[in-house]
């Protein structure tokens, strides 16, 4: 069947069978590896990309639901200024991952920074709950993410003065 | 490639493991594997294979059919006998990945079976594959005169690496030579063991590291397994061969942490003056022997830790069981065995009526010439990293505190607050893993260019950016260049020297400490000569005090300190725990980076606080019951307790770097704190691991 689709801005059509998963798409298909194949099961967070701005496991979704989507995976949004925040407050806490588990972590922080304005421990919590590491304690990354709302919000005053 | 650079690419995806590796042409391999836990293969059916699909047995196999391991060889696929459920068999590739498993399962085996040993404990004679005793003065004659003790029978389950990039290989045969890229930590494992496998010579096998997730040392001799069979099939189909396990595959077929049943006693007089210890461990290794003399020197060890006494007496052993094969995992062997050990301690201290800390600094072992080669300020620490615990987590006063309120006998308090209980830890840990079995032939080299841009070659694998960051800290340092002027080379076995296996505190230990002696070589050289100056170095051996050898057996050279406390809290109705924190208190020497030191314990810390609370397989028949993420569950991010870091850097007898150790296990306190901080809270023991609240319940219905 033929799908269209946006994909990181770009509007794009694919050729595909209607059960084949967005992450098999997005890997074997249309060459974008960022997004990592963990489990196949929606279990570990891998695979995360965003769907009409949801955070969505990729090896869950069939091709058949994509008509009309817009999808943003890391690829696309590693071009914007949210990312750019994110990679700061990284470099600034000095947190390191092997890479595997880490665009999944980016767009679960990129998906909290879209809804929330000052988020509590609790909802930094909640927010990354989809995705697991073996390589990081966890703690360091919610200390990651209260960075990236720092940065946030002094780029807005610096705007606002 | 700058530290921040690699950081950027991580985080943007840019990383490329070794599943996105899909040269030209490339088709997948499959593997059809044992169905029974023991028996002879009898026959081998398999169905009419399309055009473009072949398959390969041990048959096909051209040069060595088995693998080393530091323990015994293992075959790359079963020849007649199988041992384990998983076992490899048979091969086939193609170029479609569906029509391939359909393929794969219409394969059909005819076995004779042969009745599977399941327990190490119900295990014949001829299962045991090493087996250590210990004795020293009379711990059997100890009980003639008034004294305490305590004896348990500890179990502990078998642990999952759970990597979250699956194991992967890419092989690519042109007919002369083979290049392969796999995720492993041990890449020159591969290139000597498939040069082997296929008979050709060593000079025609590349073997290219992409990145790799490999936490707790999971993917150390798997990966030549699976290189091995890529390499076949590529070599028989001629073209590019692409294994990647499924997530079932590498839970049920992957190596993993020991199981190990250890009954262990302690004995004091009635003040609580340590007597003697005896220790009896057992280990499942699985169908296979892999490299069982390490785990079991470090079991060793860790029976006894920071005590020694007159009457000590230990038998240890590692027994041949029909399921998948035990192999190393980070803390193997002492992390069963600690557990074990400081339990009881915590349990003795309670029963002489006097709170652990008194207990164990009344009892540790200062005595250097008796219980470790001879190094000031190595128990100077331990001392300091036990009062610096129960100083930073206010231990002292919550035991007490907890003591008073607690009723006798049950899981409640008089004050009707909700029962807390409070575990302290010390631990030693065995620093530079594999230095036993150190060849001698492992090197590193470092070039410093006239731009004064230095290039470390090493085949260590960068997990995180750790590596990376450690050795281009300490160069940095002393050949005073920019961090970012220092690049770390590709792990591509034709451009780096083979510098051993990847495991965490080896590479902070010995390869830190070979790194800066390099740069100190370099140092020398810069003034006299001109650029490009490069120096190769034999990685340093830690050499064992043969003064201490007729000692506790296997007492290493370097040890690094932990002083770990755990405070619980326990519903006295569900009898849910709480964990309210960790506190953590480490002696790995002078840190070279705090923050990732800290990152690298915290990450520890929460494995082994899995292991403690919720982590294990379970085998039914042999085979794992578990087959997905969901059925095994780690700690994850709404789990994490707080954890609190300290670092005590005693820098006795240390020039400059590196630390004396912290790798990827750097915590092995976490589980007996625990285990510990429950035995306080419900006046229950507990001596499986992991500890539920279901099977908190169980127990608690069953007093």
């Amino acid at each position: 069947m033929k799908i269209t689709f946006t994909l990181n801005g770009k509007k794009t059509t694919i050729e595909t069978s209607p059960e084949k998963k967005l992450i098999d798409i997005l890997r074997l298909d249309l060459g974008l590896c960022g997004t990592k194949k963990g489990c196949e099961q929606g279990e570990c967070g891998s695979c995360l990309v965003l769907i009409n701005n949801n955070l969505i496991n990729s090896c869950l979704v069939p091709a058949f639901r994509l008509g009309g989507k817009d999808i943003m995976t890391i690829e696309g949004f590693s071009q914007t200024k949210e990312y750019s925040m994110i990679e700061e407050a990284f470099l600034k806490k000095g947190v390191t991952l092997c890479g595997f588990c880490a665009p999944g972590v980016v767009l679960s922080i990129a998906n909290l920074l879209s809804n929330t304005s000052t988020p509590s421990t609790g909802e930094i919590r909640d927010a990354l709950s989809g995705q697991l590491c073996r390589c990081n304690g966890f703690l360091s990354l919610i200390q990651v993410v209260v960075e990236v709302f720092r940065i946030k919000n002094r780029k807005k005053n610096a705007k606002r003065s | 490639m700058s530290i921040k650079t690699i950081l950027s690419h991580k985080l943007k995806g840019e990383a490329i493991f070794t599943d996105d590796i899909a040269p030209d042409n490339m088709i997948y391999g499959y593997t059809v594997r044992s169905e029974i836990p023991r028996g002879t293969i009898l026959s081998i059916k398999i169905p009419e294979l399309p055009g473009g699909y072949i398959c390969a047995d041990y048959k096909d196999i051209p040069g060595q059919k088995f693998f080393s391991t530091f323990g015994e060889e293992i075959p790359y696929l079963a020849e007649k006998k199988v041992h384990y459920i998983g076992e490899p068999i048979l091969l086939l590739c193609g170029p479609d990945k569906q029509k391939l498993q359909c393929l794969g399962e219409q394969v059909s085996i005819e076995y004779k079976a042969e009745t599977p040993v399941f327990s190490p404990l119900h295990a014949p004679e001829e299962n045991i594959f090493d087996i250590v005793t210990y004795s020293k003065g009379s711990f059997s004659g100890l009980k003639d005169n008034p004294c305490v003790s305590v004896k348990d029978t500890y179990t502990t389950g078998s642990q999952e690496h759970l990597s979250l990039e699956p194991l992967c290989a890419v092989s690519l045969w042109n007919e002369k030579s083979i290049i392969i890229y796999a995720s492993t930590l041990y890449p020159y494992h591969i290139k000597d063991n498939v040069a082997l496998f296929l008979g050709v010579s060593k000079k025609r096998v590349k073997v290219i590291v992409p990145d790799v997730c490999a936490p707790f040392g999971g993917k150390l001799f798997l990966p030549t397994m699976i290189a091995a069979h890529t390499s076949l099939l590529s070599y028989m189909s001629l073209k590019p061969v692409k294994i990647l396990y499924t997530r079932e595959e590498d839970i049920t077929c992957s190596f993993k942490r020991h199981p190990a049943v250890m009954t262990h006693e302690i004995v004091t007089d009635e003040e609580g003056n340590l007597l003697g210890i005896y220790a009896d461990i057992i280990f499942d290794a699985g169908a296979y022997n892999v490299m069982s003399r390490r785990i079991i020197e470090k079991a060793v060890f860790s029976a006894f830790g920071m005590y020694y006494c007159d009457h000590m007496e230990l038998k240890a052993r590692l027994v041949k069981t029909n399921k998948i094969p035990s192999g190393y995992f980070s803390g193997s062997g002492e992390i069963q065995s600690l557990f074990a050990l400081e339990c009881n301690t915590y349990k003795i201290a309670q029963k002489v009526k006097t709170d652990p800390y008194i207990w164990k600094k009344k009892n540790i072992s200062l005595d250097c010439e008796k219980r470790s080669p001879p190094n000031p300020g190595k128990y100077s620490s331990c001392i300091a990293v036990i009062d610096e615990v129960v100083r930073i987590s206010d231990f002292l006063r919550k035991y007490g505190a907890y003591e008073a309120i607690k009723k006798p006998g049950e899981c409640g308090t008089v004050s009707g607050a909700t029962p807390r209980g409070i575990g302290l830890v010390l631990c030693p840990h065995i620093i530079g893993d594999f230095y036993e079995t150190e060849t001698n032939t492992y090197t590193l080299t470092l070039r410093l260019g006239k731009n004064r841009k230095l290039k470390i070659m090493t085949s260590l694998i960068d997990m995180g950016t750790s590596k990376a960051a450690y050795f281009a800290m300490i160069a940095s340092h002393i050949l005073n260049i920019h961090i970012s002027e220092v690049i770390i080379e590709k792990t591509d076995t034709d451009n780096v020297p083979d510098t051993g296996p990847t495991i965490g505190s080896r590479a902070a230990y010995n390869i830190g400490k070979c790194i800066e002696q390099a740069c100190e070589s370099i140092k020398c050289k810069e003034k006299k000569k001109g650029y490009p100056i490069e120096v190769t170095k034999k990685i340093n051996l830690p050499v064992k005090n043969k003064k201490n050898a007729k000692k506790i057996p296997f007492t290493p050279p370097v040890i690094t300190w932990e002083g770990t406390v755990v405070e619980v809290e326990v519903d006295p109705v569900t009898f849910i725990t709480t964990c309210r924190g960790i506190w953590i208190v480490l002696d790995p020497g002078p840190v070279v980076n705090d923050e990732i030191a800290r990152q690298h314990v915290e990450a520890a810390a929460l494995q082994n606080f899995g292991f403690a609370t919720m982590e294990v397989l379970e085998f039914k028949n042999g085979k794992v019951y578990q087959n997905d993420i969901s059925e095994y569950t780690i700690p994850d991010i709404t789990t994490v307790p707080d954890i609190h870091v300290r670092f005590i850097q005693n820098r006795a007898g240390i020039k400059h770097y590196p630390g004396r150790g912290l790798g990827d296990q750097a915590v092995t306190g976490v589980a007996p704190g625990y285990i510990s901080a429950l035995y306080q809270a419900t006046n229950n023991s507990y001596t499986h691991l992991p500890c539920t609240p279901e099977s908190i319940m169980e127990l608690m219905q069953n007093r």
